[in-house]
Order: structure tokens, then sequence, then C-alpha cells
């Protein structure tokens, strides 16, 4: 018998339903486990106990008097620490919003709560979204649950390591170059990056605002979907988010996979996969070759263009996006002899040194004399990223990669070199600029026990599908 | 090639991103970013003439009705003020010179 912490979203509903579980008793349990876990583990930056705990009480009470519930009544969850919160603090992992109380939520803490789930924390992040280790956060590193040696990943490795240990059953991730799917890869969670606009953006703190998505971080599959089906949709206060309706991604997920096809990307598979992790995806592919899937080698000829090109854009974005951390609005504030003195010291001290190097570079890759050799360089590379992506799905339904290159590493081992740690990125990061989904699902272990995820890419809004592989591989 | 970067270079950066550096971050960020801007020069070998990016999923133009709402009180989107600030304003130290 599972403890109440150890259940799928789905199984707690299910329990929950029968009356054989209340939202109290699995709060409870998560917030219990958390305690136990944290000193290890530090995935929270603020945990929400009091405002969990009456919530749930009156999901409870509700229920007793048979009023109708939301979809995910009485289901604790936890956001990256990015997302805006009312009456909470927000920090984005950076000292610079230390205290940042935000006096608004983003629309996904709207939907989520308008189905009755209950926040039970924010979890701690690559400060910004800047990083792949959550190493880069001003609260403290976060260990991997299954091996607290090594990182968790990020930038979302709060998020990644609480989903894993049952510090809530879900989180909301933010991914803006493969911060949903490296953490779930390396946690052996199940991660979403959507489409571009499939979830609306307000009220998530800005890192690369043509890059970032919201999605959703689950124990399985089925979950991951449910929570889509929930937070996704236009949303009035998000220009960019996608008027296409949303459908109930739990549906179609148990069709059949016969005589779909899967590509396979030539120039992945050159750029140092680790032999285990390459093993791993080799015995998936195998097993969706027994599902009836078909297999092709595809081709994207500029992948090797890929990193340096979402980098320039990523950078020059971010350095704009976080001009308005100026400390006279919110957040901390530095002495000085006057403005620019006190604004400059104010971003010096508190801004990490991941802030400073990418701010820097973009904004020198965005000024006079240098933005059409680099930004706008890149801004063309993009398109012919996005032509090749899409051309590759004319001839297969997905594409079938490892998420990240290597297996989970040690603290420090990439973090003295940021261009090296930038490289393990190579199959995440090509995937923002275009704006196609990309679902990290885990597909084995090392001998050693560390997850191992593979990564499917679709086209733009193929999200049904994408579930649809995902589930019949876990099954199967 | 690209030229090399230099600490005058970042110096000149950092003012311009309003972010004071350590000699010591100064010197490490040179070198450190002198290789990034050397692995990124590789897109200069590739021909993009004529390539153009529109958006990631072919939304453009968005419009919709101006209609009133209601927002943020004043007293909460200035709740993060300094503590210096009164309630419902934010104040800064003097920019211009009297």
């Amino acid at each position: 018998m599972k403890r109440p912490f150890e259940l799928t979203v789905k199984e707690a509903l299910e329990l929950m339903e029968k009356g054989e579980l209340t939202a109290k008793e699995l709060v409870t349990s998560c917030l219990n486990r958390v305690r136990d876990m944290e000193p290890e583990i530090n995935a929270f930056i603020t945990i929400c106990e009091d405002s969990a705990l009456r919530k749930a009480s009156q999901i409870d009470e509700a229920r007793k008097k048979g009023e109708i519930l939301g979809r995910l009544a009485g289901i604790p969850y936890t956001v990256k620490d990015v997302y805006n919160t009312e009456g909470i603090q927000t920090t984005a992992g950076s000292k610079i919003l230390e205290g940042y109380i935000s006096p608004y939520n983003a629309t996904i803490i709207e939907k989520l709560d308008g189905q009755d789930a209950i926040l039970i924390g924010k979890t701690n992040c690559d400060a910004f979204g800047f990083g792949s280790s959550t190493e880069n956060s001003a609260y403290g590193v976060t260990r991997n649950p299954h091996d607290t040696e090594r990182v968790p990943g990020g930038s979302s490795g709060g998020s990644g390591a609480a989903v894993s240990y049952g510090g809530g059953l879900f989180s909301i991730g933010e991914d803006t170059g493969g911060s949903i799917r490296c953490p779930a890869s390396f946690c052996g969670i199940v991660g979403l990056k959507p489409t571009y606009g499939r979830v609306s953006r307000f009220g998530a703190i800005a890192y690369a605002s043509s890059y970032d998505s919201v999605g959703p971080m689950t124990k399985d599959v089925y979950d991951n979907a449910l929570i889509l089906s929930v937070i996704a949709g236009k949303d009035s206060k998000d220009a960019t988010s996608s008027p296409l309706p949303v459908p109930d991604y739990t549906l179609e997920m148990e069709n059949t996979l016969k005589g779909k096809r899967i590509g396979i990307v030539k120039e992945y598979m050159n750029q140092g996969v680790d032999t285990q992790v390459k093993q791993a995806i080799d015995q998936a592919i195998e097993k969706f070759k027994g599902l009836g899937c078909e297999i092709a080698e595809v081709s994207l000829p500029y992948t090797e263009y890929a990193i340096a090109a979402y980098y320039l854009i990523g950078i020059s974005e971010a350095s704009s996006n976080l001009a308005r951390m100026d400390g006279i609005r919110f957040g901390p504030i530095s002495e000085g002899s006057d403005w620019q003195e006190r604004y400059m010291n104010t971003r010096g001290e508190n801004f990490g040194a991941e802030e400073k190097r990418r701010i820097i570079l973009g904004t020198y890759a965005l000024s006079e004399g240098y933005a059409d050799k680099y930004y706008h360089k890149a801004q063309q590379v993009r398109a012919l990223l996005k032509a090749d992506m899409v051309k590759a799905f004319e001839n297969v339904d997905i594409l079938l990669t490892p998420t990240m290159p290597i297996l989970p590493f040690k603290f420090g081992e990439n973090s003295s070199d940021p261009l090296k740690m930038w490289l393990l990125d190579a199959f995440t990061v090509t995937i923002n600029p275009v704006g196609v989904p990309a679902l990290s699902v885990p597909c084995g272990k090392s001998e050693s026990g560390l997850p191992i995820g593979m990564q499917l890419i679709g086209n733009h809004f193929s999200e049904e599908l994408l579930y649809q592989f995902a589930r019949n591989f876990e099954k199967a | 090639m690209a030229k090399q970067i230099t600490t005058e270079d970042i110096k000149r950066i950092a003012r311009l991103a309003n972010i004071n550096l350590s000699p010591e971050e100064l010197e490490t960020f040179t070198a450190q970013i002198g290789d990034i801007l050397a692995y990124v020069d590789k897109l200069s070998q590739l021909d993009t003439k004529g390539a153009v990016f529109k958006s990631q999923t072919d939304l453009s133009n968005i419009f919709r009705e101006d209609i009133v709402e209601e927002s943020l009180s004043s007293d909460k989107a200035t709740q993060n003020r300094p503590k210096s600030s009164k309630k419902g304003y934010i104040a800064i130290k003097s920019v211009l010179n009297k």
C-alpha cells in the first residue's frame, strides 16, 4: 500500500472520490515528507503549510456537503519560484527579488486554484532559469533525491526533486531551453515543454519572452496530460497565448501506435552521448518497434548552429527583461552617491555570477555595431532551424532523442566552465527557438540507478500525439 | 575570427547594463565571455541570405476590445516599495541636481 505522498494525481483523486483519503491526510502526508527530506534535498524556497492545510480542510468540508468540486480537488502541488503567487514571496531564485511579495497571481495559479488544487510551496531554481543544474540559485543547491551527491538538473531542479520524492504530487516548471525537461530526465519524472503559446505566461517572471514555456512536471504521463488540460488555453493577459481549442489530453493517449513513424536525428547521436544513455535510447527504440512504430533516420543539418543561436537570442532577451530589476519598485536596494551608482551597486551586489554574465553578454549582443553580427544573425539562423524541424515532420510523426546526453553529474563538475555547461543542453535548447512541444519521459536507469530520460519532439500543437507515444511506451 | 574582447570592453558593457563588477569578476568574465564569443562566432560562417524569422506559431496581430476592467489598486501595486516611501507612492533619490 502506497503512502499518500507516493500516489499519482489520478490515484489520489480516485481514493478521495471513494472517501478512502481526505485532502487533509494527503496534504499532511506531503508536508511531513517535505519536512523529512528538505534538510538534505533543499527543493523548496517557500513552504505554504498554513494556507495549504486550511484549504485542504475547506475542500474536505465541501466534499462532505456534496458540493461540486474542481477537477484537481485536494491535490497538493508546487510551482517553480518564478510564478507570481498573491501574498507569497516570489524570488526567481535570485537575491535581487528577496522579500518580493507578489501582488497578484499568475494565470496558471488562478487556473489550478479554480480546480481546487492546493499550493504547498515554491521550488528552488537556477536564478531566473539561468542554468541546467540548480547550482546558480541564491538559496543553495538542490540535491538529486536519486543520489544526493549529484545535481537534479535545472533550471526547475527544485520542482524535479520535489515531485520525485513526493513533496507535492505535481509541479509547474518553466522551460526556456530545457528547464523542465532536463530536471525531469535527471529526477526520473515526466516533464512537458508545451508548444509556445499553449499555456499563458502571464505572471511568470520572464527570462527570454520568445522562448518561455509553462508546463507540468509529473510522476507519470497520465498526470501530465491531465494537468496540461487544466492549465492550457487562451488568456487575454498574454497576447502570445494560442486561441486553438484545448482538448482533454487524457482521452486519446491509449490509441495504438501501429504505423506511426519515429525519426532519429542523425546529428544528435554524434554529439558525445554517454554510452549508458545511448543504450537506454536504443532499447526505447526497440520497444517502440514492438509497439508497431516505424523508425526512420532524419537529418537536421543546422543542428551544429542551434546552441549558438539559442544563447545569443536568449541572453539578448534576458538582458532586456532583467533591466527592470533596479531595486526601486521591489527587491533590495543598495547605497550610492547618485542614481546610477545605486542602480549599479544594487545589481552588482544582488545578481549572481551567471545572471551578470548573461546580462553583459546579452547587452553586448544587442549593442551598437554588434546587433547585426550577433542578435540579427541568430534570428536568421532561427528561421533555418524552424524550417529544418517543420520539414522533418513531413516524413515522421515525432522525433526521439535523449533528453540529456549525459547522466546527472556531480556538484561542481561543470560549473567552473560556463561554455561547457551550455553545451550540455544541445538536445533541449534547439526546441525553444522553434516553438514546438517536447516531452521528457523516463526510459531506463544507469548501472548505478541514475534515471535516464528520452525526449519526444512533435510538430506545433501536437501534445496529444506526444502523450499517445509516451503513454503507450510507459504501459508496455 | 572575432577580435579578442578586453577588460575595457567588458567594463564599458557592464556600465551600459548598469552592473557594478569587482576587479576579480571583470577578469573572470573577460576570459569566459571571450570563450563564448569565439564559440558563437561559428554563426558567421553560415549563409543566411533571405532567411527571416517571423514567429514561432504563426500568430500575428492580436487585437482585443479595449474594455475597462478592474486592476490592481495603487496600494497593492506599490506594496513592495522601499520602506521610506509613503503608501501608494514610490520614493527615489533625486535624479536631477538642483
